[in-house]
């Protein structure tokens, strides 16, 4: 009766056994990570989105300006929100105009606001006294006293002009 | 008196209501005195009375003594002696009825054609009694307030509106305010633009000063295919030669700004500028025929602001 020849499946089978067992967690591993890199992976998809919108507005000049001069207030939100810097690049030297532009009609308030005199006249003639305007002068300026908080020029409650007697 | 009013008054009461409520009534009371294209009004029959002595009201009583210190202001330039020269221009009905060509009330007469191209009756001889109220006209001249009485009517109403709260009245042009808006500020008034009248040439700002503008943009007619306006320069009895189009003046009264503004559109660029800048109370513009604006020194102290 031949001896059983003990068999090395049975001292090899051990290891086989490991690497069965190794692959298999490696593979549970995977899929694990898989399962987790699939539930991980939304949180960082709607990053992108979020920041699209606003490096493209920042990045491409041409759609900001328009945006931006007719919708100050949301320009206005646009940069205000801190996570952009860590998201987008910096602005860079082709969106400082649509920045400017957001301010642009701040001088022109500011300037507004700060004249005090009529109309700029253009040229003094016969009598030094005497200022000549050529064109009808701008909008009159936006008033100073504290009881108009506007900013700007009122309606007029009437208009002098010549009638008949 | 034809043309668009406007009182406005800067309180929030039943009260205003009731006081805006009057002013139709007071002009058109005023009216009713101081018209000389009614028949019935007190000024025609006063025209009517000759040289007879004939005692007024105190209504037309005021608005003939605003008139005589307006001519003394004008410098005999702004009379109420130019009736017969604007009838002889054409003036002799209304300005709806002198633009639809419907016939004169009267024919052009020689005499009123030598009326046309001599200077106004001297306002001088006119006699008044102020105690009395009469008045006596010298022979042939009649009386026509024109401007004065718009001037004088929106003084009167926002002085009355004025028991009520702050008021602006608009006669025509002729603006009137009582005093500041009830927070203290001023009252925005536009000044039009003559060549695009739907245009604003400045924002005024007045609480304490009146406005009036003249032109000879609004009131024109044809007369033997010249062009006539109704504002005339009593020293020729006829239309004003004169490159200014319109002048507005602020004064103290409208009466005083409506005296001015007529000056220095008679007097012309020039002329009514100087005359302009040597009357500290007053401030102003022209429109000259071309378009061009000049302001008076003292206008900046009025522009909105």
């Amino acid at each position: 009766m031949p001896p059983t020849r003990p068999s090395k499946k049975s001292e090899a089978g051990t290891p086989g056994l490991k690497v069965l067992i190794t692959a298999a967690s490696l593979a549970a591993t995977l899929g694990g990570w898989a399962m987790l890199s699939r539930q991980a992976a939304p949180p960082p998809t709607p990053a992108p989105p979020t920041a699209a919108p606003t490096a493209t507005v920042i990045q491409d000049p041409p759609t900001p300006t328009a945006r931006v001069l007719n919708l100050a207030p949301s320009a206005a939100l646009v940069l205000n929100l801190p996570p952009l810097p860590t998201l987008v690049q910096p602005p860079s030297a082709a969106t400082a105009p649509a920045n400017h532009s957001v301010v642009a009609n701040s001088p022109v308030q500011a300037s507004a606001a700060s004249d005090n005199n009529p109309p700029p006249v253009q040229q003094v003639v016969a009598q030094p006294t005497l200022r000549v305007v050529d064109v009808p002068p701008p909008p009159p300026p936006p008033p100073h006293q504290s009881n108009h908080s506007s900013g700007s020029a009122p309606a007029p409650v009437t208009t002098t002009k010549s009638s008949k007697p | 008196m034809g043309s668009r009013m406007l009182a406005a008054l800067d309180v929030d009461s039943t009260q205003a209501i009731a006081s805006l409520a009057q002013v139709p009534a007071w002009f058109e009371e005023w009216e009713g005195h101081l018209s000389r294209f009614r028949e019935d009004s007190e000024l025609s029959q006063l025209n009517r009375q000759g040289s007879a002595p004939k005692v007024v009201s105190p209504v037309l009583w005021a608005v003939l003594e605003a008139a005589c210190q307006g001519a003394r202001m004008s410098g005999g330039l702004v009379v109420p002696t130019v009736l017969p020269a604007l009838e002889a221009a054409g003036y002799d009905r209304t300005f709806e009825a002198v633009a639809a060509g419907q016939p004169a009330a009267m024919e052009v007469t020689a005499a009123s054609a030598a009326a046309s191209a001599s200077a106004a009756p001297d306002w001088r001889a006119i006699q008044r009694h102020a105690r009395s109220h009469t008045v006596r006209l010298p022979l042939g001249v009649r009386l026509d307030f024109g401007g004065i009485a718009k001037g004088w009517a929106a003084d009167q109403a926002a002085r009355r509106l004025a028991e009520t709260g702050p008021a602006l009245v608009d006669a025509g042009g002729d603006i009137a305010v009582s005093g500041p808006m009830a927070d203290g500020s001023c009252w925005p008034i536009g000044v039009a633009d003559p060549l695009v009248p739907e245009d604003q040439l400045y924002l005024l700002g007045l609480a304490n000063a009146c406005v009036a503008t003249s032109g000879r943009d609004y009131h024109r007619w044809q007369r033997g295919g010249v062009w006539q306006h109704h504002i005339l320069d009593p020293r020729t009895g006829q239309p004003a030669e004169t490159n200014v189009l319109s002048a507005t003046v602020i004064a103290p009264s409208a009466r005083e700004a409506e005296v001015a503004a007529k000056t220095v559109l008679i007097l012309g660029e020039q002329a009514g500028l100087e005359w302009l800048e040597a009357r500290p109370a007053l401030a102003g513009l022209v429109v000259l025929d071309g378009g061009q604006v000049i302001t008076s020194l003292r206008l900046p102290a009025y522009l909105w602001s």
